[in-house]
């Protein structure tokens, strides 16, 4: 379990590449690289353009990174040979509404836009003009999107939105992708097919957070109702989604989650405003909570026999009252809510919170 | 403390935590723009239910959260003229110095006494549990000036009245 | 139309926003007799001293799809069942029901302290929150604030 402390700023998504040497945060209008292979985290270079908070940053397979904001633009940042500046390219977004999250498809052609336009922007390199076009996804949208997530095979996405849908939409598109196989989630999959479209019985809440399975079998997904939805989908029938096979709600004591990622078929991790990640457990037949990662219940009586009189002292000389009533600090590691949680290795995750902080946890 | 204190001061404390789970959400309406979406309430799918929790017929707290901003109204105890009038000179007290006081509104909101909005930027300089704490702390507190202010306001008056009076003595 | 130049243009266009009734998750119609039904039945349960058998009954199914009226006398036979359970069977009460009543508890508490009637009832409400709020967690409060089902 490390702790980097990187910013006294919020970190509203971070990335690490994909050797694990360098991370990416954001910070403000700009996105800050890390160097995280030696003892101390050194500053690479600073990512300036956006002019309004950055809010998603993700970094492809083969090195490229992308970066969207409030400002309705996204760009895509490519190395240069020395590797430590990097050359911004420009997307045609086409939006104009702040721009959410962003997320490659999993071989780095294309990615994911979400926005408060009510569209997802699929974005893909044209060789001819040297920038990044993009193709919407539109209906039936109708809300803010709060989160993507790619399919393996590069072709379905899935969002989630404000209005508590979860929705598989194929982004086909026939100058990049190849055809995709058949799947649980449909066989025919022209551009904007929507595969899937689920909501919650009690109405949906902001989907906060929303993942394929590692197998692709089933999705989950974070709801603001502070539960872990799980469904497992059927096959679209003529042009309308399919209805889910299984759906398992499950119902926690904690605040929402913010992010959720798999470990693998039967495990997932999520962390949101309770500050520490939690982990669930199970398959086809149910899903459970089974522990939680930095428990504060455990901390805290630690905290409170490691109280000595010197504390007692301080607060009464500084703040005039006996005894701390108040915690100063919260017990978890992460002192505020974890805003993302990524997998870092087969049996670890990264979070990244408010806090300013990236932590890696063992699972 | 009294027997209904402590059960509504944790009554607030566990829901406001719960509603001040908040995100930097940048405005569906207006493009660039970013607002306390609570205050505006243009986009319906965005805000929360609110909630009231109430310790007596005239002491309540409101509480109404959306996806980047949380507004909490207070009516404070007033049993009395005199307590009414303490607490329209304390609030008014505060409310004009709202600039310095970073989360207090200027106006309250109608039928409560004092107003904050709490958003995600307050939430992520300041601390979620601190944030939570000082108000617990300010509810807790104001009921103790209020009752102090009014003690000193009858002694000064027994003592304005006595030296009046001592004349015909 | 004088005064067009004050229309929010916005809420015409379909496509715009959502309107809150697309929001609301289709719930049942529910007739204000059966909800009188179910209001007696709990009395009956509670004047023959099983409270708790009341309690869970009323929280079993609660009628989202009522009119206001009826949901209010729903709620003051509520309010009126928590008041006679005995103080010290409200954990164990509370305990013993499923997670789901939970939650529709936590909704029917927020309802009456929010209400005039239940206001005056507010210590008995704010001592079964707390003791709610002790066995389910913040989690119910949480549902509470993001259900679109209204009790």
């Amino acid at each position: 379990m490390s702790a980097l402390n990187l910013s006294k700023n919020p970190i509203y998504d971070h990335c690490f590449s994909q050797d694990r040497k360098t991370v990416a945060i954001t910070k403000e209008n700009d996105v800050l690289l890390f160097d995280v292979s030696g003892a101390k985290p050194s500053l690479i270079t600073t990512l300036t353009h956006h002019d309004k908070p950055v809010t998603a940053v993700d970094i492809s397979s083969d090195g490229k990174i992308v970066t969207c904001s409030q400002d309705r633009n996204a760009l895509v940042w490519e190395p240069s040979g020395d590797g430590k500046t990097y050359k911004p390219t420009l997307v045609l977004l086409r939006i104009n509404r702040a721009a959410t999250c962003a997320r490659w498809a999993p071989n780095g052609k294309k990615f994911a836009v979400g926005s408060s336009d009510r569209v997802v922007a699929i974005c893909y390199y044209e060789a001819e003009n040297d920038w990044w076009i993009s193709k919407h996804l539109k209906k039936p949208l109708r809300s803010t999107i709060l989160s993507v997530d790619w399919h393996p095979n590069n072709v379905l996405l899935a969002c989630g939105s404000a209005d508590g849908h979860v929705r598989v939409f194929s982004t086909y598109i026939k100058s990049v992708d190849s055809k995709p196989d058949p799947s649980v989630w449909g066989e025919r999959l022209p551009f904007q097919t929507l595969c899937a479209d689920y909501i919650s019985n009690s109405g949906g809440s902001w989907i906060h957070d929303v993942s394929f399975s590692p197998g692709a079998e089933f999705l989950a997904f974070v709801s603001h109702d502070g539960n872990v939805n799980i469904v497992y989908p059927s096959p679209p029938v003529g042009s309308e989604p399919g209805v889910p096979a299984a759906y398992f709600e499950v119902r926690t004591r904690h605040l929402p989650f913010k992010s959720l990622t798999f470990i693998n078929d039967n495990k997932l991790v999520a962390g949101g405003f309770d500050a520490h990640p939690v982990v669930f457990e199970g398959s086809e037949q149910g899903w459970q909570l089974t522990k939680s990662i930095d428990d504060p219940t455990e901390a805290k009586k630690h905290v409170q026999e490691e109280q000595s009189a010197i504390d007692l002292f301080k607060s009464m000389d500084l703040k005039g009252k006996s005894g701390s009533k108040f915690s100063e600090s919260l017990p978890t590691i992460h002192q505020n809510s974890i805003t993302k949680v990524k997998l870092y290795s087969p049996n670890s995750i990264s979070t990244s919170g408010n806090d300013g902080k990236v932590v890696v946890f063992k699972v | 403390m009294s027997q209904t204190l402590r059960p509504y001061l944790t009554a607030v404390r566990f829901s406001l935590n719960a509603a001040l789970c908040v995100e930097n959400f940048s405005s569906q309406i207006v493009e660039r723009h970013n607002y306390p979406e609570v205050e505006n309430k243009k986009t319906k799918e965005i805000l929360l239910n609110p909630l009231v929790i109430s310790r007596n017929e005239n002491e309540h707290v409101l509480i109404e959260p959306s996806i980047n901003s949380v507004r909490i109204s207070i009516k404070i105890k007033q049993s009395d003229e005199i307590e009414h009038i303490l607490v329209d000179k304390f609030t008014r007290f505060l409310t004009k110095r709202a600039e310095n006081f970073l989360i207090l509104r200027r106006a309250p909101i109608k039928g409560y006494d004092i107003s904050f909005l709490l958003t995600n930027y307050h939430n992520e300089i300041m601390m979620k549990h601190k944030l939570v704490d000082f108000i617990i702390e300010f509810m807790e507190d104001v009921d103790k000036e209020i009752s102090e202010m009014k003690l000193f306001l009858n002694s000064r008056a027994r003592f304005v009245a006595e030296a009046y009076l001592s004349v015909f003595d | 139309m004088e005064d067009w130049r004050r229309i929010d243009i916005d809420a015409y266009d379909p496509d715009f926003t959502l309107r809150p009734e697309e929001l609301q998750p289709a719930v049942p119609e529910v007739p204000t007799e059966v909800v009188e039904q179910k209001v007696q039945q709990a009395r009956t349960l509670v004047s023959q001293g099983k409270a708790i058998d009341a309690l869970k009954f009323l929280l079993q199914d609660p009628p989202y799809g009522a009119d206001s009226v009826a949901k209010d006398i729903y709620l003051l036979q509520v309010i009126e069942t928590l008041s006679s359970v005995k103080q010290s069977d409200i954990s164990s009460t509370i305990g013993e029901l499923d997670a789901d009543q939970q939650d529709v508890l936590v909704k029917y508490l927020y309802k009456g302290m929010g209400s005039g009637e239940g206001r005056k009832q507010s210590g008995i409400l704010l001592n079964w929150f707390d003791k709610t709020i002790e066995v389910a967690g913040e989690g119910s409060i949480v549902r509470y604030l993001s259900d679109k089902r209204f009790v």
